[in-house]
């Protein structure tokens, strides 16, 4: 791993990252704009889910999650310009190992709902019903593993040492 | 068919006398009554409880009010800083003596010093939770209001102001301690009270699409002109968030430079 | 009750025009709704209570829902069949409300009906008064075979409508509704009452 990440950092895009100061600012700016987009509609399903705020049909609600597929690509793609241009203050922090760990299991926990039919019970539900306690499970998941991700994303420079 | 018919079609000619009696008894015990004349109007008077009874006016509710309190003070405070800073080099003003007590504050060095987790590292946490909460909700709105999944009832949109309330404040006390942390070096960023500002200015937008939304519900016949209106509101709605991560973010790495 | 597909396809229409302007707020809309299908609610009601006072509460509940939920109404089924939906769910809901409360109550004419129904049946045969014995029967009947029965009697719905209302599939319904005539007709038979015309 270590070895890939010195590689990297000898690219040319590397470099490039690098060299150009409003890259990374721009890069952050539209990462943390993703992450909003991200949240917002994903968090949204989890607590209609929960039976918290909104009741409106599910099938309603979930109109907003390509969406929040679009904060997530932004932000894979934002992270990768941070990863290419500085890997090594990456590649030695536990932090961002813990953080990639979250979205690997956040990425899990959704691919529970869709593979094991419960997505397909909480589809039906209309406004005021309530989900079965599976989907409540899933979603309590869901947004404890995305917090985890802000969390770790935030600690990073704690974490490591080259930042 | 009809199931009373079909099941009579289908039954032994033999039983026909007691499956008859069976529904001559159910027809005078169940059929013989119709509903009471006056039920209908006493549920259309239940009705008309329930819509005279407003969804309460967010214009006068506690949290429109303290959101627009809180727009104006940060609006006021980004002037005074832009203004305060035009003499730079006269680091004795008044001003500049009370944000030196401030970051002199035992308050003010626990965050910056102190070791344990729960300080400076939580707080910026809080903070980016915050924003995650506040513009995650808002630009579900806004989107929503530019018809992203329009089956969403603008009814259930009003009901993520809660929350983004709350996202704010959790910012507003995250975001005061963290100034208190470090209160000189942020008063003499431009950035920071241009941050100050789109907040405020993003607060205010939040209270007008409440307003909005609430007019929706009241007055159906506003619809077709409060559209437009709640349109221009929701792209400047995100505009402003945008605007006030990308102050935030540079704010973070011009400090540092 | 119109079987003619003709007059029913109006008058779904006009159900659909009155609720697209009952959800806009006009409430002589959702008055007509109300009285146009108020009967067939409330005979539903009646059908899953028996009783008329309960039936009336429901009835009241019923619409409130309907007109709460009426937004939401997005046209997968009739207005009539979204309706006696909300009704029935209504029905149940207050039946397994109620039902800790008459146990309670104990002094209620169905449950001390229970053990002297043989009794009293007989001496209402003996006195002619077939219908009442009849009538205690049908209400002593287990819910679950008594629902279908009373509301396909009440002879308004096709069986796909009930199977929509009631959330079963049309052959169950159609065994419960027998099956609760098979029950009746031996009680009857055990009673003395003979089922068959030749026997006479």
């Amino acid at each position: 791993m270590h070895t890939f990440a010195v590689w990297l950092k000898a690219t040319h895009i590397s470099w490039l990252i690098t060299h150009y100061a409003w890259v990374w600012a721009t890069a952050q700016v539209i990462h943390f704009f993703g992450m909003s987009l991200l949240f917002g509609c994903i968090a949204l399903l989890d607590l209609r889910i929960l039976g918290i705020g909104i009741s409106s049909p599910v099938s309603a609600v979930n109109g907003l999650v390509p969406w929040g597929i679009c904060g997530f690509i932004i932000n894979l793609l934002t992270g990768a310009i941070f990863v290419i241009g500085q890997p090594l203050q990456y590649v030695d922090n536990p932090g961002f190992w813990l953080k990639m760990l979250f979205i690997f299991l956040a990425g899990g926990n959704i691919a529970i709902f869709y593979l094991t039919g419960v997505a397909d019970r909480v589809e039906v539900l209309q406004a005021g019903d309530e989900a079965p306690l599976v989907a409540k499970v899933i979603a309590s998941a869901s947004l404890f593993l995305w917090v985890g991700v802000m969390f770790f994303g935030r600690m990073l420079p704690y974490f490591g040492s080259a930042f | 068919m009809n199931a009373e018919m079909s099941f009579k079609r289908s039954t032994r000619r033999d039983h026909f006398d007691v499956d008859r009696e069976i529904d001559k008894v159910i027809h005078r015990n169940l059929m013989n009554q119709s509903p009471p004349p006056g039920i209908y109007s006493t549920i259309l008077g239940k009705v008309r409880i329930e819509t005279t009874r407003p969804p309460a006016d967010p214009a006068r509710s506690l949290s429109c009010a303290s959101a627009l309190v809180a727009a104006a003070v940060l609006i006021v405070v980004a002037i005074v800083l832009a203004a305060s800073r035009a003499p730079l080099a006269a680091t004795h003003t008044p001003f500049f003596n009370w944000l030196s007590w401030i970051h002199s504050t035992s308050l003010s060095t626990w965050i910056n010093e102190s070791e344990s987790f729960l300080a400076y590292p939580t707080i910026l946490f809080l903070h980016t939770l915050g924003l995650a909460v506040l513009v995650g909700f808002s630009v579900s709105a806004d989107i929503r209001l530019l018809g992203v999944a329009p089956r969403i009832p603008l009814a259930s949109v009003s009901r993520l102001f809660p929350f983004m309330w709350l996202g704010f404040w959790i910012n507003a006390i995250s975001g005061t301690l963290l100034f208190i942390a470090d209160p000189i070096r942020k008063s003499m960023n431009p950035l920071f009270e241009i941050k100050l500002a789109l907040v405020g200015l993003g607060l205010t937008c939040m209270v007008l699409i409440q307003r909005q939304l609430y007019l929706f519900d009241t007055a159906p016949g506003v619809e077709k002109r409060a559209r437009s209106r709640s349109k221009v509101l929701a792209i400047s709605s995100l505009a402003i968030w945008a605007s006030a991560i990308a102050a935030g973010r540079l704010l973070a790495y011009l400090k540092s430079s | 009750m119109p079987t003619n597909p003709q007059v029913q396809a109006s008058r779904e229409k006009e159900d659909d025009e009155l609720v697209e302007r009952a959800v806009h707020g006009d409430l002589s809309a959702f008055d007509d709704l109300m009285r146009r299908h108020g009967p067939a609610v409330f005979r539903a009601a009646r059908a899953l209570l028996i009783s008329s006072t309960d039936a009336e509460d429901v009835m009241q509940e019923a619409f409130l829902i309907a007109y709460r939920k009426l937004a939401y109404f997005r046209g997968e089924s009739t207005f009539k069949t979204w309706l006696l939906k909300i009704t029935s769910r209504c029905a149940l809901r207050y039946r397994g409300n109620i039902a800790r409360r008459l146990h309670r109550l104990a002094s209620s004419d169905i449950a001390s009906d229970l053990p002297s129904t043989e009794k009293s049946a007989e001496s209402a045969l003996l006195s002619g008064e077939l219908s009442d014995a009849l009538w205690r029967m049908i209400r002593t009947l287990p819910e679950r075979l008594r629902d279908p029965l009373l509301l396909t009697a009440s002879g308004q719905y096709t069986y796909e409508e009930l199977s929509d209302i009631l959330d079963l599939p049309t052959g169950t319904i159609k065994w419960r509704v027998s099956e609760a005539r098979r029950i009746l007709r031996d009680k009857l038979q055990r009673l003395g009452y003979p089922t068959r015309p030749d026997l006479q």
